[in-house]
């Protein structure tokens, strides 16, 4: 039987916390994607847009879930019931975030190998969408762990560019995801899961830093920039 | 041929347009697009105004309008952010 403690008691409250301050930083990159579909309208970016939109999903779900635990466990004392809603949040989160990944590697296959091996890419892309199934806690977060993978592998195999301190922060980025779901595989144990809320979000704040650098690196030689 | 996103081909072919306005030819060997498919792009491109076509003398030119450029600046960042997420090459 779990034990619970004061600490279980206050994780859906910093779950929600930074779930909502994820949502935002997922926001400010898909206006940077929404921006430049409004200019071009590529498949492309509807496929990044669409992929970052799932784990924005799959974020306020877990936001909402997590409050209403909190709302349970300190308003109606309904301790168990708080925490399950919570970790209901979180497997949720799990999901889309699977899904969101999956689409990214996806399209990631497709945009590399299309003119190359479609058989290749469709298997994989089936191999993709029978993981889906597995609807299970556990073997959800060795799917992530599993994509996330890929994707570090992905960043590091390819060619660099100028965006030195954006590829940089990137990977650090991807490494902390990878940390928080290596954490995540051991669920109801507070501290993983507050430690492994705070690493989700400076994970994906990575991005930000690449969005940033790809922005000066640009402006700066098309001389947008001035000396101040 | 290796596959070239669609991204990448408007990218090419913004990047092929500057200020004095350049001929259809000088995009076809900078962008590296056929001519039917480059003069899809560009009808596209004129339509959203991010193309200006113009007469110079005898020869017709584009050139790229303020929106253009901000298009460019703009398609140039995602490129090289979606390189550095090894989303394409």
């Amino acid at each position: 039987m779990l034990e619970v403690t004061a600490l279980h008691l206050i994780t859906p409250l910093f779950r929600a916390t930074f779930m909502a301050i994820l949502i935002v930083i997922l926001l400010y990159i898909i206006k940077f994607f929404y921006e430049g579909y409004k200019y071009f309208k590529t498949k492309m970016l509807l496929a990044l847009i669409s992929a970052f939109l799932l784990i924005i999903v799959g974020a306020s779900i877990n936001l909402s879930l997590s409050l209403y635990g909190h709302y349970l466990i300190f308003v109606e004392e309904l301790k168990v019931d708080g925490l399950s809603y919570h970790h209901i949040g979180n497997i949720l989160y799990s999901i889309f975030l699977m899904c969101g990944f999956l689409f990214l590697i996806a399209f990631n296959m497709f945009s590399r190998w299309i003119g190359v091996s479609k058989p290749v890419s469709y298997l994989i892309l089936l191999i993709g969408g029978i993981e889906l199934l597995y609807n299970v806690e556990i073997a959800i977060n060795a799917i992530v762990l599993f994509e996330l993978i890929f994707i570090l592998i992905n960043v590091a195999v390819s060619s660099p560019t100028h965006a030195v301190v954006g590829r940089f922060m990137v990977i650090i980025g991807l490494l902390l995801l990878i940390s928080s779901r290596v954490l995540m595989l051991f669920p109801f144990i507070p501290v993983t899961d507050m430690f492994s809320s705070m690493m989700e979000v400076a994970g994906f704040s990575g991005l930000i830093v690449l969005k940033q650098d790809v922005s000066l690196l640009v402006r700066a030689g098309e001389g947008e920039l001035v000396e101040v | 041929m290796k596959y070239r996103p669609d991204i990448l081909i408007i990218r090419d072919i913004l990047n092929a347009i500057d200020d004095e306005g350049v001929t259809i030819s000088s995009i076809i060997s900078r962008a590296r697009i056929p001519h039917d498919r480059l003069k899809v792009k560009i009808n596209q491109m004129i339509d959203s105004g991010l193309i200006l076509e113009f007469n110079d003398g005898e020869r017709r030119k584009y050139k790229l309008t303020r929106k253009g450029w901000e298009a460019r600046i703009k398609i140039n960042e995602m490129v090289l952010f979606l390189k550095e997420l090894g989303l394409i090459d």
